[in-house]
């Protein structure tokens, strides 16, 4: 089974829309779940994000995170992805996403693939679709290593 | 301070691009300096005009990259390097941060400036990426960049809950966005001294390095074929009793459109 961490969207206290969104997806795609929150005073988002699908919910609170920076966030991520064994990570389609993934990525030896709008698992194949060239074209792209680290566009999947 | 600025060739995108088995069709391509890339330019050259620093461009690739470079040496560039290497054709970001970490490390630089994504792939990641490699800090989508002194900057860069201020001490790598600022259109002059600045042209090898060490080898993922987008359906539109209306455009909701 694929284990699939998402990282919750935040604004001003409130959960985001995506993590429902890519949480049902995944489950959908028969993965274990589990979400991560990462900022200040977001521990009373554990009980939504198990209400929005997530099998484990992870929150790293910390006045430190209060104001983003993206080195502390993805060091959470990561510690959070090692704790669940995630094969993939999804972030969702944001400004914080898009600065955390690479460092992420990088840090657990993953490939890294932005504004995806589909994956497929068959067994170890991975693939995913993703526009490019300025949205003229799609890209098939095959994920060569265990793990993968995604943003994923809204209403992408 | 010595800055390092990248820069790509890439698709024109203002053009038509057509898709056959699975790949690109070449023909009618042509080829142009990322847009994002000319704007790192302009903000290296802009911190030269106001600070004193010295400016190097470098551009990766297997093409000829010539006339990008002449034209970023025409808007003030002082240093080329271009890394051309037939390999790099199917470099993804990993790769390409890698093979920047190491022109970084041969050039004792103060601040790496690169144009936040590429208009090509729109990945976003190798800024990011050669940031993670090098240990230094990063800021991404950066629109403004202010020296504080020999060994800080304060950058600003647009996040999800609006402007971000954030103090850097240097080394650094900033990814910018293209509100930084309007790249120049280079004056004649410069245009002419352009055309006899020296580029500096190594492969890879020339770097001190191999495909194979920075991952080209293995890369983590790869395209495996391109599509040609699907055209948007038109929309229905509907009139008559709201009633009516109401009742058939949900009907159509749960049987056609299967989102609810």
């Amino acid at each position: 089974m694929t284990n699939i961490l998402v990282v919750a969207d935040i604004k001003q206290g409130t959960l985001k829309g995506s993590a429902a969104e890519l949480l049902s997806k995944a489950k959908a795609m028969g993965a274990a779940t589990a979400a991560v929150a990462v900022g200040h005073n977001v521990a009373d988002l554990a009980p939504q994000l198990a209400a929005a699908g997530s099998d484990t919910q992870y929150v790293v609170d910390d006045p430190a995170l209060e104001l983003f920076s993206a080195g502390p966030f993805a060091a959470a991520v990561v510690d959070a992805a090692n704790a669940f064994a995630a094969d993939m990570v999804w972030f969702g389609f944001s400004e914080t996403g898009k600065a955390v993934a690479p460092r992420v990525a990088v840090q657990l030896d993953a490939a890294c693939a932005t504004e995806i709008i589909d994956v497929t698992i068959d067994g170890d194949d991975v693939r995913i679709a993703r526009p490019a060239i300025a949205n003229k074209v799609l890209q098939k792209v095959k994920v060569n290593v265990p793990k993968l680290v995604a943003v994923v566009r809204s209403r992408g999947l | 301070m010595k800055i390092l600025t990248t820069v790509k060739k890439v698709v024109d995108v203002e053009l038509n691009i057509h898709v056959e088995n699975g790949a690109i069709v070449e023909k009618g391509l042509q080829y142009v300096i990322n847009a994002w890339d000319e704007n790192a330019v302009e903000a290296a050259v802009q911190l030269k005009e106001a600070h004193k620093a010295e400016t190097t461009l470098v551009s990766l690739g297997s093409t000829d990259n010539t006339d990008i470079i002449r034209k970023c040496y025409a808007m003030g560039i002082d240093n080329a390097i271009h890394i051309e290497d037939q390999a790099l054709e199917k470099a993804d970001s990993q790769t390409f941060a890698k093979v920047l970490q190491k022109v970084y490390e041969a050039g004792d630089y103060d601040l790496v400036i690169t144009g936040k994504q590429a208009q090509d792939t729109d990945a976003g990641q190798a800024g990011i990426m050669l940031g993670e490699f090098l240990g230094i800090p990063c800021v991404s989508n950066v629109i403004e960049i202010k020296v504080t002194d020999d060994t800080h900057i304060q950058v600003s860069r647009l996040g999800d809950a609006g402007t971000e201020i954030v103090d850097l001490t240097l080394p650094a790598v900033v990814t910018v966005s293209d509100s930084i600022n309007e790249p120049r259109l280079p004056a004649m002059r410069g245009i002419m001294m352009a055309k006899k600045k020296k580029i500096t042209v190594m492969d890879l090898a020339g770097l001190g390095t191999s495909f194979e060490e920075v991952g080209g080898t293995a890369p983590k993922s790869g395209i495996v074929e391109f599509m040609a987008q699907e055209k948007r359906k038109g929309g229905q539109k509907f009139e008559g009793d709201p009633a009516e209306i109401t009742a058939k455009v949900v009907q159509l909701l749960v049987n056609e459109a299967k989102v609810l």
